[in-house]
């Protein structure tokens, strides 16, 4: 196993003892100074401007405050003085600009419920296939950065590679590659072209036929079963208890998905399973998110296949909404959990207070409770795995 | 890794009886002329409006019955005074319940959640950061979105941004 | 300009070139030449322009065919790419990075916030209005965010800046 026999390890020549440190010197190992490291803001392995203040006990991590902020662009108060049609290209930039699908449809499912608007059909099926698309690109992108803090380039690399393809479906229907602002009030901006709901598909199980080779490079790997197994376990219970939101809570075996459980949109009308782990580990975490790539295609594919004919945007919408005094709260299931907009209306055109909810922001809160006792090398890998979005966590 | 439920295992979504209507007929009970208000918004959601008083007993007996998952909390700056608004729901029974109080704008602490819910930790270092009042218990009240020497309290309606190079100087 | 000297370079310099020889010609331009080409990139994400960035470095985009490869300490890089909204709290962070940077040293703001404030602009109490406040820049790439394309177009801008040549010339490049 190792090239060096016991003789070579010996020392050419005994070293003097007087060289040596006494004994009584050397400290006991309970001497050793516990010191403090600052990880980030950037820092590679943050994913984005989050800085951790670590306090170390030798390699473990004994203590650790997060301190976010970094990526505070003022959403709630920008979106105070804007109109109800102008917030959504702020949602999507803003709040988690990974899946900015979600966070344009999260914000549309509240003003459309404040406005009283009913969305057509095929908006509805456009939304749900946009969206799922969306979180394959998230997750892909989440894995493959995984991938990269732990060593594996080419994961990373395959990860894009295949995300990039369905990022140009995203930019076919849309014309956009990061921030769609697709979603408008009332239903989507642009119907399908022609040809593009046939190569949805097909582009779509492409990327799932690929998947088997990257569970063989990476989910597979020796060395990632040694870096992630029994690292940051979760039981049900502490992972309710803290809070933990989407992938992470399913990992931890909680079956808890909205999409499911609290169904919004058309989602009552697709079958798909809930992926949820038993240990709730970092291998748990990137494990729920693989199979729910593979949810996702299963959502697009029944999706694509029922999407009737008609409207993409309801009638009378009006271009300058002023909805009536009340306040309304819409939830949704986006890659990294529940998101959520609270929006509260005086009758103005503007809204006049919006609180968003971020799911990132409650999976940073819980950090320490998962990093502490583990090692500094695996915190990247715990942080990696909650897949935090600073746009969401600061917004 | 399984996508079934493990046999035997504890199920994974915990029951619960948590029903929000019979929980608002106890809380009025116990609350008596502390729970102002007692509305459904037209979503599903029901509304508590609590003086400040009982905004903690009320918190308390939420999460006592089983309301396990924190929504939000936060302000509504109405100019005259503040609005506290927290938002629970049930993962067993899926009911959702907004509780809220009304607060004079400056000079009163509100009594902390964040041992009652653990994400409500943040959520209120947040509302503190934003809208300047301070959580009375709250065990590490620090801001946290704005650096320490921010000025100010932006999401107040009338916070004015002192180096705010947009708007017009000479004219 | 060196040259390896076997290649033909048409009528002019054909007697020139045949057989060991040499070229002569201004080391500055020749250093300038070199690091063009080797622009070490800070690897500092900000906001939405860094996964644009991420892909752009990725399969596909590739930016190591311009010589631009990732590094994770200021020390050893030569450009920095500001890579989405600057707010007045990481303002300090990235002024440090600037400063930590060894000289010569390169900025691209990348993405309307890093040029100007963008969206933020108005009501953005947190954001600066736009990195040059704080660090000089040399390219300014538009975009909300940038697609790849216009990331490469404004690294090649910037291989123009270094070797001193005219804003457009691509010196023959596409």
């Amino acid at each position: 196993m190792t090239p060096h026999d016991e003789k070579t390890r010996q020392p050419q020549a005994a070293v003097p003892p007087e060289r040596l440190v006494p004994e009584e010197d050397r400290g006991a190992p309970d001497d050793v100074q516990d010191f403090l490291i600052n990880v980030g803001p950037h820092h590679p392995g943050t994913h984005g401007v989050l800085r951790l203040v670590v306090h170390l006990d030798g390699e473990k991590v004994a203590g650790l405050d997060p301190r976010i902020g970094y990526m505070h662009r003022s959403l709630e108060k920008i979106v105070e003085n804007r109109t109800y049609h102008q917030v959504i290209a702020f949602t999507d930039r803003t709040a988690d600009y990974l899946a900015a699908m979600h966070n344009d449809w999260v914000y549309c499912l509240a003003a459309e419920k404040l406005l009283g608007i009913t969305v057509p059909e095929r908006a509805e099926y456009l939304r749900v296939i946009t969206g799922e698309i969306n979180r394959m690109t998230s997750h892909l992108l989440s894995l493959g950065a995984l991938g990269l803090d732990s060593g594996a380039t080419t994961y990373f690399l395959w990860c894009f590679a295949a995300r990039e393809r369905l990022v140009r479906l995203l930019e076919d229907i849309c014309g956009a590659r990061l921030t769609y602002v697709y979603m408008r009030l009332g239903g989507v901006i642009a119907d399908a072209p022609p040809g593009w709901l046939e190569r949805v598909d097909e582009v779509v199980h492409g990327v799932i036929a690929e998947l088997p080779r990257h569970r063989a490079l990476f989910h597979d790997n020796y060395i990632w079963h040694q870096r992630s197994r029994g690292i940051s376990t979760l039981t049900p219970a502490e992972a309710l208890r803290i809070g933990a939101q989407g992938p992470v809570l399913r990992a931890a075996g909680v079956k808890w998905d909205l999409r499911r459980d609290m169904p919004y949109s058309i989602y009552d009308r697709f079958e798909f399973d809930i992926p949820v782990g038993t240990t709730g580990d970092v291998y748990d975490r990137t494990e729920v998110r693989l199979q729910e790539i593979v949810e996702s295609a299963k959502i697009i594919r029944q999706a694509v296949r029922d999407i009737p004919e008609g409207p993409i945007l309801a009638k009378r919408v009006p271009r300058l909404p002023a909805p009536p005094p009340g306040e309304v709260y819409a939830r949704l299931e986006s890659p990294r959990g529940e998101i959520g907009c609270y929006l509260v209306s005086d009758g103005g055109i503007k809204p006049y207070r919006m609180k968003w909810r971020g799911a990132s922001f409650h999976n940073v809160a819980m950090l320490p409770e998962l990093a502490v006792g583990y090692t500094l090398s695996d915190l990247i890998n715990i942080v990696g795995t909650l897949d935090p979005v600073m746009g969401d966590v600061d917004r | 890794m399984t996508t079934e439920a493990r046999p035997g295992a504890a199920p994974l979504v915990p029951r619960s009886d948590f029903d929000a209507e019979r929980l608002a007929d106890a809380l009025a009970a116990e609350l008596g002329s502390d729970l102002l208000e007692r509305t459904a918004d037209g979503h599903g959601v029901l509304c508590l409006r609590t003086s400040l008083a009982g905004y903690r007993r009320a918190a308390e007996r939420l999460r006592q019955h089983g309301a396990d998952r924190l929504d939000f909390l936060t302000f509504v700056d109405w100019r005259d005074h503040f609005t506290l608004t927290l938002q629970v729901y049930a993962l067993g029974s899926r009911a959702v319940v907004r509780l809220k109080a009304d607060l004079p704008r400056d000079g009163v602490e509100v009594p902390t959640v964040s041992d009652l819910w653990f994400g409500a930790g943040w959520e209120e270092r947040e509302a503190y950061d934003l809208f300047g009042v301070r959580f009375a218990g709250h065990p590490d009240l620090r801001r946290i979105l704005l650096p320490e020497a921010w000025h100010g309290h932006p999401l107040r309606k009338d916070y004015v941004d002192d180096v705010d190079i947009s708007r017009p100087q000479y004219f | 300009m060196l040259v390896p000297l076997s290649r033909p370079r048409g009528p002019a310099y054909g007697p020139l070139l045949e057989g060991p020889g040499f070229a002569v010609h201004s080391a500055q331009q020749v250093i300038a030449w070199a690091r063009s080409h080797s622009l070490w990139q800070m690897m500092f994400g900000l906001a939405c322009c860094a996964i644009e960035m991420m892909a752009t470095n990725a399969a596909l985009y590739d930016l190591d065919r311009f010589g631009v490869m990732p590094r994770g300490s200021p020390r050893q890089s030569d450009l920095l790419v500001v890579s989405g909204t600057v707010t007045y709290k990481v303002a300090t962070m990235v002024e440090r990075v600037y400063h930590q940077m060894a000289e010569p040293r390169w900025v691209i703001a990348m993405g309307d916030c890093a040029t100007a404030g963008s969206l933020y602009y108005h009501d953005g109490y947190s954001v600066v209005k736009g990195v040059d406040q704080i660090i000089p820049v040399d390219v300014y790439v538009s975009g909300c965010p940038p697609r790849p394309e216009a990331l490469i177009d404004g690294i090649l801008e910037l291989e123009n800046i270094i070797r001193g040549r005219s804003p457009g010339n691509t010196g023959g490049r596409p």
